[in-house]
């Protein structure tokens, strides 16, 4: 049984905009997420300069604690509710940003598959930190509307753009929502949403769960695509963390990585 | 004064574009004709603050405000968004009172429409809490995301019983405004305002492309949209009482389809004019 942490007033909204925030969901485990999350990038031997973005991904693998959000009752209802109780989890990546992050859209571009990032901020961000500003309604695929955004973005990232370069405006110019978070708030977004954040500081903490909807099999080539991103597949500490009712979120994607190996 | 490339670009992109500051320094004449209007007719006279009075056609009333029609800034907005043989269709002048749920504008227009654009013109600063307009931008487009938010506009307080939430938390794009800035925005563009004030003051100039002859029964539902009293000439006096050949040529075809107004507005009520001021 999933337990109600979302309305259906919030699930229809989130296929109408493409995003939702969840606040405080988390705000009692902000302690001891903070502490694994600064444990991975240690035990990882990164040490974030600030002169760019410092990522790891897949990140929630590397620990315990982490992985088991995976069998957290929240994940569990949030993410069924969105994706359908089957749902897949196909990684997770852990960053110390720096600087802004351009306009643009997670993953693949293609509309056989439902895709979501759960992201989680560890520090306090707003529109003029580094927040996630989000264009709603973007990521419907066969819109007028975000195909238009999509043709303005791409010619001009190939520009790299520095300054007001999307249709004459510098990008937090741009029309969008901005969502400030505080840690123990989750931002949910569809991956096709176009997305950025500006303003930010040198050290902004964040770390995402990918998920999908269990993915029938005439769209393996999709299953196959997101998979190939992540060829070590499920770490040891997730498989032997994730062993009660989350572990059907990994079962697909640990068939698709057997039959490669089978096949090799 | 035409807009940029990108500017057309923005516009067909998000709906709408703001112009800031570009009649800074007529905001001062532009809002005492504004005042001059309402006077003139009976049922525009007093505005209480219980609900929105509205006349229309607005800048028809009065010379000067019909000479924007002139104006080399929104002849270059116009010619921009809509080409140089665009229509001028009508005109509002607005006391607005509480909210303005969710809607896309344009009576008998639609999607198929050809583009209808709205230059408003806001006489109050105005934020997101005092009446702002909000836009969804790209709402205007076609998909469905616009036929999702069309749903919605359907019924006033609908975003409460779809979504749990009121109109004021929808996703949109506030765009606070200072006495002399211009909003453009696409008629599809949904759009609303939360928060205000019970005499914000504003008016409009609604504009579209020049229809083709295959196309003119619509435009003429289009018009006869915005006629809300009966009358003998679809524009207000002081439009027509010009020899200025570019203004008389955004009238015209609107005019060569409305020739048996007065029949045509029969069910409609009379407006009563209470002056004879001629602007």
């Amino acid at each position: 049984m999933v337990l109600t942490m979302i309305t259906e007033d919030q699930v229809n909204f989130f296929h109408i905009f493409g995003f939702l925030k969840l606040p405080g969901l988390f705000k009692d485990d902000i302690g001891w997420m903070t502490e694994e999350f600064e444990k991975v990038f240690v035990n990882a031997n990164v040490h974030h300069s600030g002169d760019q973005t410092s990522n790891i991904a897949p990140f929630i693998d590397k620990t315990e604690k982490l992985s088991a959000l995976l069998e957290d009752e929240r994940i569990e209802a949030v993410a069924s509710a969105l994706l359908g109780e089957d749902f897949n989890y196909l990684n997770s990546d852990g960053k110390f940003y720096s600087g802004n992050t351009l306009w643009h859209r997670d993953g693949l571009v293609q509309d056989k598959v439902r895709f979501i990032k759960f992201a989680f901020y560890l520090d306090p961000v707003d529109g003029n930190s580094g927040a996630l500003r989000v264009i709603p309604g973007s990521h419907h695929l066969d819109d007028q509307f975000g195909n238009r955004l999509g043709s303005g973005f791409y010619l001009n990232e190939v520009k790299k753009p520095t300054g007001n370069d999307y249709w004459g405006m510098s990008g937090p110019e741009i029309p969008a929502q901005t969502l400030d978070t505080t840690p123990g708030d989750l931002v949910i977004f569809k991956w096709p949403l176009f997305h950025s954040s500006w303003g930010g500081g040198l050290r902004r903490r964040m770390f995402t769960m990918n998920l999908s909807e269990r993915i029938q099999e005439e769209d393996n080539a999709v299953l196959a695509k997101v998979m190939s991103w992540y060829p070590q597949g499920y770490s040891d500490t997730m498989l032997n963390t994730v062993t009660g009712k989350g572990r059907k979120h990994l079962e697909q994607g640990l068939a698709y990585l057997h039959s490669i190996r089978d096949n090799k | 004064m035409k807009l940029t490339s990108e500017q057309v670009d923005f516009f067909e992109t998000f709906g709408f574009i703001m112009l800031p500051g570009i009649l800074k320094d007529d905001v001062e004449w532009i809002t005492k004709e504004f005042e001059q209007v309402f006077p003139l007719f009976e049922e525009s006279s007093n505005h209480t603050g219980d609900k929105r009075t509205v006349v229309l056609p607005f800048i028809d009333q009065r010379k000067k405000l019909s000479a924007l029609l002139d104006d080399p800034r929104i002849l270059g907005i116009a010619r921009s968004l809509l080409g140089d043989d665009f229509n001028y269709v009508c005109s509002d002048g607005n006391y607005y009172s509480g909210d303005t749920n969710w809607h896309r504008d344009g009576r008998g227009h639609n999607l198929k429409s050809l583009r209808s654009i709205k230059i408003a013109f806001y006489l109050d600063q105005l934020d997101g809490d005092s009446g702002a307009l909000r836009v969804i931008p790209g709402s205007q487009l076609e998909g469905s995301f616009h036929n999702k938010l069309h749903e919605m506009s359907k019924n006033p307080g609908k975003s409460l019983a779809l979504w749990g939430i009121a109109g004021s938390e929808v996703p949109a794009q506030i765009l606070d405004v200072t006495p002399g800035d211009l909003l453009v925005f696409d008629h599809n563009t949904f759009h609303a305002a939360f928060g205000g004030g019970r005499s914000r003051r504003m008016f409009t100039i609604n504009l579209c492309q020049h229809y083709p002859e295959d196309s003119l029964d619509l435009l003429k539902t289009v018009a006869l949209g915005h006629c809300t009293y009966r009358r003998h000439v679809y524009y207000g006096p002081e439009m027509m009482n010009t020899d200025n050949p570019e203004r008389l040529a955004h009238l015209k075809q609107i005019l060569s389809l409305t020739n048996n107004l007065y029949e045509e507005s029969s069910h409609l009520p009379e407006l009563h004019r209470r002056t004879g001021d001629k602007g």
